[in-house]
């Protein structure tokens, strides 16, 4: 291991970073390969699906596109906007306050926030779930928004102070003898500093909240409230009906589709926004 | 300034007050269920003090659930962050391509984790999953990946850190292109071997990026509960449950609902008490800005 | 006294096919005549169930009205419904939410009845006494009521006489059979009678390769749908039935015979290797495959599913096996596709008016059709061909001496034991040993106590 075999190394063509990312890539391919077999199958075809199908079956596809698949696109984009606005709107403003405001109660609060952070969300379940009763918040899109954005908070205005806290505060000072109150401060001149942060921050609670499983499918009981992962989950379903594996799988292709596109199209902003987020 | 400084906590108002509801007020109410035998949905409900948290520890599926809770948080922390750090070494390196391996090994983040199990139940079956039509072309016969719980843990939090691990190479990427050259050039100069330069030099300068994956990861692994919905239902014999599916299979399955209760305010207690000193250490590092 | 309700319900059953084979026109004017003979205190809502004349006052009725029905329904079942749902609002102007919970239904109705917030119309699957009736309207007079197959009656009604659901079709509970798989290792499933003629059968199943018994690991059927056959019905090996009612059963015989032979069945390698976590979409690929033979303590409805992957399988459905040659074979009939209206629904009267439009005989049978399930509707079994229906015939004509009964659990334990059942299933598959069929039996023991204090104290 010395520098003249490192040199000698680059002489090679690099073949071994090429083996290597040759593996990297059939690993994490394999299960999406997987998924398009099954994708285009017959009902009937159960052979292997390591091997291209019997016959390919394109049907499956537009079968799934019906008036209820796009329902759910529209409950999981409502549920998304919903989120995000909340979430963020809240969480921003009260991490601008609490690094603003050095006082006792505001650093309580911020270390009791990181705390709340890392409480996996089931071990409230019980109350959450008698709590969503008793408001009436079950079967619906505004009780799951608020409970999300809620629970999104604490990460969200931890992310946001470590943000703010590089701010200076001489803006603010400017700002206040200018005559701007708090909140023109805060929507004026802090907001227009976050953008970077609030784009990543928006994609990520957006995209998170599309792939949200875990409370959708205890609240939102009826299908015409199905977000696209419930309606997922149900093709999948086999007990008590019959299911239709491939036709589970081509909804399951379409309803990630638009996350995939969405990364693709903004692989920078969310790798470089996830950088900048986990740096600071 | 005084006036100001209160307006700034006016403004910490709105999201109190949905942290207090969907947050604090759930866990009074589930600390206030736990004393009770329930079955989720009858009227009724008989009280029964600390029964629930008693039977809790003589519970064998509860302890289980609390190593796999463990397994899962720091197991897939370690994972990831090894092969996180290995894979953003090799994106570091200047070769074409390497974009796309950047771009493929993070998109799995982007996919939901109870799809993502769904997707690789059909890899491990025993009869027709894909891993073993691998292995059989290479004529090794089947293997029964799930067939225990120590083993459906293990491919669970591998799963888990295979899908999450392009968060760990993005984090380390950065760190890696932070690091100025020339002190891998005096490294080279110096003689030292590409691992003593590893070990010695870029190692000790990823350290921040090292505390950053950890945590996130952290967090991430003890909720850990959707992939093991789909990929295993818990199974063999609830033994590859986590604590967060334990809790609702509890209340919605099995009728306990004080029970599934008790379970949570545990978990609540537990992960709190593992995080105090991450949140410490955390602190600290706020105040070096 | 068993063996008479055994007989009067198989004697009854039989008639229900014989009546099938009459005539259809013939047997709609009784179920007509039968409806003005109970009817007598019906009014609009006990319209009839085919009669146009009436139906246009249904229209008239409720028309925009909603109601709020759930379903256990997936997939093509469910599509099904979907079209019965979409031309009852085309015909009444009523309009039906349909909430369709897949498998988290059971998860589902247990929160809403925590909010005491029902759909108005729900799917009681299989627990109408047992679990849902504080929740239900009584529905006894209804004129449907007199057009239930009486082995529908034995399994929905109270003990008050009250009945809370209308039931469209039933489920039989026995033995599914893959014919392909026996006669390949040579097997004739007919002649099997107890469950050591079964335990034979299987080894030589095994011998040649073929799986014996199918079951996923965490199916609460295992430990109870065909637990009765050894533990509660006249001649077989132990008679507990009282001690199991009066809350004092001590389950020394359920681990003598029910765990007994399960881990011999599981020590000689009857199930599938991957048991612990197969699911059942893979074990219905299997079936269709001819990998497995059996299936214990199953709805015929299940082989729909490996009928629609291998359209050439041959497939039966026999009893649950005796565990003496004295004792009698056993098919469980329990709840099938029934639904409830909820006591406090603010729209009883539509909420009527749809279950009046589910007994219509195009309309069940429509739905018995794609679910495979037995019809319990008398007037409607006569154009019921579905699958499930001409399996449950062959059956019906191969066993003349068959043993009818409601459902082991749903008769002999409180409510509850189901998912109990579930766990312990998984319990016992994965530790079968000495130790492991003590702790299963000591953990159905623990629970069963508990659960039938519940139920008193309620």
């Amino acid at each position: 291991m010395s520098v003249a075999l490192s040199m000698k190394k680059k002489k090679t063509h690099h073949w071994w970073k090429y083996l290597v990312s040759v593996v990297i890539l059939v690993i994490y391919l394999l299960p999406i390969y997987v998924l398009l077999n099954m994708s285009l199958r017959d009902v009937t075809d159960i052979g292997s699906r390591l091997y291209l199908p019997e016959h390919f079956n394109f049907t499956n596809y537009p079968n799934v596109l019906d008036s209820q698949f796009f329902n759910a696109i529209k409950n999981s984009l409502i549920l998304m906007a919903g989120t995000v606005i909340f979430q963020l709107g809240f969480g921003s403003m009260a991490a601008y306050g609490l690094t603003r405001s050095h006082n006792r109660l505001s650093k309580k609060i911020s270390s009791l926030n990181m705390g709340i952070m890392m409480i996996p969300g089931l071990a409230l379940l019980v109350g959450t779930y008698s709590l969503m009763v008793k408001i009436h918040a079950v079967n619906s899109l505004w009780g799951l928004i608020l409970l999300s954005a809620a629970g999104g908070i604490p990460g969200t205005v931890f992310m946001y102070m470590n943000f703010i806290v590089s701010i200076p505060t001489a803006l603010d000072d400017a700002a206040s003898i200018d005559g701007a109150n708090v909140f023109r401060t805060y929507f004026s001149i802090i907001m227009p500093q976050l953008k970077a942060i609030t784009i990543t921050q928006i994609i990520m609670t957006a995209v998170g909240s599309w792939n949200n499983y875990l409370m959708p499918v205890f609240l939102l009981q009826k299908k015409s409230k199905f977000t696209i992962i419930l309606m997922i989950k149900s093709a999948f379903d086999s007990k008590g009906g019959l299911g239709n594996l491939p036709e589970a799988a081509a909804m399951c292709v379409l309803g990630m589709l638009p996350i995939i596109i969405l990364y693709l199209a903004m692989q920078k902003y969310i790798i470089e926004g996830q950088i900048d987020s986990s740096v600071k | 300034m005084q006036k100001s400084k209160r307006a700034y906590i006016l403004l910490t108002i709105p999201a109190i007050v949905m942290v207090v509801a969907f947050i604090a007020f759930p866990l009074v109410n589930g600390i206030l269920t736990s004393f009770y035998k329930w079955n989720g949905y009858s009227q009724t409900r008989r009280f029964i003090g600390l029964s629930n948290y008693l039977s809790a520890f003589q519970d064998t599926y509860f302890w289980r659930s609390l190593i796999n809770t463990l397994i899962y948080g720091f197991g897939s922390t370690l994972l990831q962050n090894v092969f996180g750090l290995l894979i953003a070494l090799l994106v570091n390196q200047k070769f074409r391509g390497r974009n796309a391996v950047r771009t493929i090994v993070y998109m799995p983040i982007m996919i939901s984790g109870f799809i993502m199990g769904l997707i690789l139940y059909y890899c491990v079956q025993l009869d027709g999953g894909v891993w073993n039509d691998l292995l059989a072309l290479i004529g090794a016969g089947p293997i029964y990946w799930m067939k225990t719980g120590a083993r459906a843990t293990a491919i669970i939090t591998l799963v888990n850190s295979w899908q999450y691990l392009g968060l760990c190479m993005i984090i380390y990427l950065a760190g890696l292109q932070n690091i100025p050259k020339m002190y891998l050039e005096a490294a080279q100069i110096d003689g030292v071997g590409k691992l003593g330069e590893f070990f010695h030099i870029t190692l000790p300068l990823l350290m921040p990026s090292v505390t950053t994956a950890v945590i996130t990861n952290l967090i991430g692994g003890f909720k850990l509960y959707d992939v093991i919905v789909s990929l295993s239902g818990g199974g063999p014999n609830r033994k590859s449950l986590s604590l967060s599916y334990y809790i609702q299979l509890l209340y919605f399955n099995d009728e306990k609902a004080g029970y599934a209760a008790a379970i949570g305010v545990l978990l609540f207690f537990i992960i709190f008490i593992i995080s105090w000193p991450i949140n410490q250490f955390l602190k600290k590092k706020e105040v070096e800005y | 006294m068993k063996k008479l309700i055994s007989v009067v319900l198989a004697s009854s059953l039989l008639l229900t096919l014989a009546a099938c084979s009459s005539g259809s026109s013939s047997s709609s004017t009784t179920a007509a005549a039968t409806t003005t003979a109970a009817g007598g205190q019906a009014t609009s809502d006990a319209a009839g169930s085919s009669s146009a004349g009436t139906t246009s006052a249904e229209t008239t009725d409720i028309k925009g009205k909603t109601i709020e029905v759930a379903v256990n329904y997936t997939g093509q079942s469910l599509t099904t419904f979907e079209e019965v749902v979409d031309d009852f609002q085309n015909e009444t102007g009523a309009t039906v939410e349909l909430a369709a919970y897949g498998d988290d239904y059971e998860s589902t109705l247990k929160t809403r009845m925590a909010s005491n917030e029902l759909p108005d119309i729900f799917v009681t699957h299989g627990w109408s006494i047992l679990r849902y009736k504080e929740y239900l309207q009584d529905l006894r007079n209804e004129s449907w009521v007199s057009t239930y197959d009486p082995s529908a009656l034995g399994v929905i009604q109270d003990t008050d006489g009250s009945i809370y659901v209308l039931m469209i079709s039933e489920l039989a509970n026995g033995t599914l059979v893959n014919l392909d798989a026996c006669e390949k290792a040579g097997v004739d499933p007919y002649s099997i009678y107890d469950w050591d003629d079964f335990t034979e059968a299987c080894q030589k199943l095994k011998d040649a390769g073929i799986t014996p018994i199918a079951t996923t690991a965490d199916n609460a059927g295992t430990m109870c749908n065909y637990a009765g056959t050894w533990l509660s019905y006249e001649n077989e090996t132990s008679n507990d039935s009282a001690a199991m009612l009066d809350g004092t059963y001590d389950w020394t015989s359920y681990q003598d015979t029910v765990l007994k032979y399960l881990s011999d069945w599981m020590d000689k390698g009857f199930y599938p290797d991957d048991v612990a976590t197969v699911s059942d979409t893979d074990l219905q690929e299997r079936f269709a495959n001819n990998e497995i033979a059996f299936y214990l303590g199953n709805d015929p409805s299940w082989l729909i599913s490996a009928k629609q992957l291998n359209a050439d399988g041959n497939y039966a459905f026999l009893p649950s096996f005796a565990s003496t040659t004295d004792g009698a074979q056993f098919v469980g009939i329990g709840e099938g596709d029934a639904f409830g209206i909820w006591k406090d629904s603010k729209e009883t009267d539509a909420a009527k008016v749809f279950l009046n439009y589910l007994t219509r005989t195009e309309v069940c049978t429509k739905i018995n059709n794609v679910t495979g399930k037995i019809g319990a509707i008398t007037t409607a079994t006569e154009t019921d061909d579905s699958y499930g229906q001409q399996l449950f015939a062959t059956m019906q004509s191969k066993y003349p001496n068959v043993f009818y009964e409601n459902l082991w659990d749903r008769k002999y334990m409180p409510s509850g034991m189901w998912p109990i059942f579930g766990n312990a299933a998984q319990m016992l598959f994965e530790d079968h040993s000495a130790d492991g069929q003590t702790a299963v039996k000591e953990y159905l023991s623990e629970n069963y106590k508990d659960l039938y204090e519940a139920a008193q104290s309620d």
